[in-house]
């Protein structure tokens, strides 16, 4: 009877054993298929140098102080959601600008006005540019002074090292950081955490100040966390 | 009356000794189960907050598992790699150990004692002495980076030997002398009267040797420098920094290969006599 317990529990063990040692060896076996099945896909992107754009739709107020010479044009308008840096004394705004001015007259220009004065006010920087040597064609007139106008404005800023698009930054209770995608020797690639510091941001842009110069992780298909591998879609 | 207060006290000190023995496994298992944000939290400490230890999760999750199973192939190729490391090492030391062991006890021959002398010596020298010996014949050999690196050292020691002729000195000489007159040769009187007289010795030998080499540490980080090669016990110590989660799953994992071994070889290990 106490030999039969023996040999029962000495078979058990075997049995389990052996299909212990199955299952690692299947899953060791398709480990690699089946992680590739299961990793996120990311798409990645450079920072690459450049400079942020801010585009603004607004209506501006013809500046009544402007010269009487008739060929240059001030006028203030609220950048209600620039960023301040955006806004520099004297640097170019690029404007296409469609002026409604009187009645069934419309005046079209487009070119570069030059920033002359800034406030804060209530709803966010008023500022105030002006384009000088306005060459009006025949038939269009000038706007009068006081009139409101409509106007699209593109700021440029100045020049920064690294500009990526908002969807590559993740924030977490550490701050902001994105995730360098690198690649070990067996070309496999894994993502890094790297935390960044916002200068400057757009709408869909942000320039940033960053180490390295990998490639950066702008979308994934899954949740991803640091030192995992991904799958790169070139 | 009195006898049976006695008899509980010795079964409270005997369960609480069990406990704490018992902890560090049921620890490991329980944060096997839970999430890796409460494992986490759990292990954040601070001055104002100590760690937060516990044993029931909060929310029982398979999440490690997952991890350690089917995203994570290194820990399963790591597992193959303790098994291909460990096994030979059993299996030579056993033969080494049962033949040496043999030969000390019921073989005649000059200086058979000076020369166990000289065994004795070597099981309590301890490991670190022999280290960089070893690492240079291995170097010389050109098995570094190897796994026979790791193997053949571990495969010779004197453990082995000084345990079992222990059990076959109990042996009596008349039962080897009556099967030499029947005709048996050395060997079959080794593997057909001896060996099954000293089962439990040679069980407690294999259960030893298995799991004191399947936690090897020490040797792989001096002997190996491919991480393609690294056993399951290295990442367990290496990578439980990172990921306490997945490393108490893979623990969980790496504990049963030595339980199957000790509940296969429970009866002789229990029965073990002299």
């Amino acid at each position: 009877m106490k030999s039969n317990t023996k040999s029962s529990i000495k078979s058990a063990v075997i049995k389990i054993s052996i299909a212990f040692l199955i299952i690692v060896a299947l899953l060791t076996y398709f480990s690699g298929t089946i992680d590739n099945y299961l990793l996120p896909h990311v798409s990645k992107t450079f920072g690459g140098e450049g400079t942020l754009s801010y585009s603004l739709h607004t209506t501006a107020t013809i500046d009544p102080l402007l010269s009487s010479d008739g060929s240059s044009l001030k006028f203030n308008f609220i950048c209600d959601r620039a960023p301040d840096s955006f806004i520099q004394m004297g640097s170019l705004v690029n404007f296409k600008a469609s002026v409604e001015a009187k009645e069934n007259q419309y005046v079209y220009r487009s070119g570069t006005a030059v920033v002359v004065g800034k406030r804060e006010v209530e709803e966010g920087i008023e500022c105030t540019a002006e384009i000088k040597n306005m060459d009006l064609q025949d038939g269009e007139n000038m706007p009068d002074y006081g009139e409101t106008v409509v106007i699209d404005t593109v700021f440029e800023s100045q020049v920064y090292g690294h500009i990526l698009m908002k969807s590559a930054i993740q924030s977490g209770s550490k701050g902001d950081y994105v995730y360098l995608v690198s690649k070990d020797k067996d070309e496999k690639r894994y993502v890094h955490q790297t935390p960044v510091t916002i200068i400057a941001e757009s709408d869909f842009y942000v320039a940033v100040d960053m180490d390295g110069d990998l490639p950066i992780v702008l979308t994934s298909s899954k949740e991803i966390h640091d030192g995992q591998r991904v799958i790169v879609d070139d | 009356m009195k006898k049976r207060i006695v008899i509980i006290i010795k079964y409270a000190v005997l369960a609480i000794i069990a406990i704490l023995f018992l902890l560090p496994i049921i620890y490991m298992l329980a944060n096997s189960v839970m999430t890796s944000s409460e494992i986490i939290k759990a292990y954040t400490n601070s001055p104002e907050h100590y760690a937060n230890f516990h044993v029931i999760p909060d929310q029982f999750s398979l999440e490690q598992y997952y991890q350690a199973f089917l995203r994570r192939p290194q820990f399963l190729k790591m597992f193959w790699n303790s098994l291909l490391i460990t096994i030979p090492i059993v299996v030579i030391q056993g033969l080494v150990s049962v033949f040496a062991a043999f030969a000390f006890t019921k073989l005649h021959f000059p200086f058979r004692d000076a020369l166990f002398f000289i065994f004795i010596i070597l099981l309590i020298m301890p490991s670190w002495v022999t280290m960089v010996p070893n690492y240079m014949m291995i170097q010389r050999l050109g098995l570094l980076d190897t796994i026979w690196a790791l193997i053949l050292p571990s495969a010779f020691t004197a453990f082995g030997v000084c345990l079992l002729r222990q059990f076959m000195r109990y042996i009596p000489d008349e039962t080897i002398e009556a099967a030499r007159l029947d005709g048996a040769s050395t060997l079959r009187i080794l593997f057909k009267i001896v060996l099954p007289q000293v089962k439990g010795g040679f069980a407690a030998l294999m259960i030893l040797t298995f799991i004191d080499n399947w936690n090897m540490v020490e040797q792989v980080i001096i002997y190996i420098t491919d991480e393609e090669k690294y056993p399951l016990s290295v990442a367990l110590s290496s990578y439980a920094a990172n990921d306490p989660g997945v490393i108490f799953a893979c623990g969980a994992i790496f504990m049963i290969p030595p339980l199957l071994l000790y509940l296969f070889h429970s009866k002789e290990f229990k029965n073990a006599k002299y």
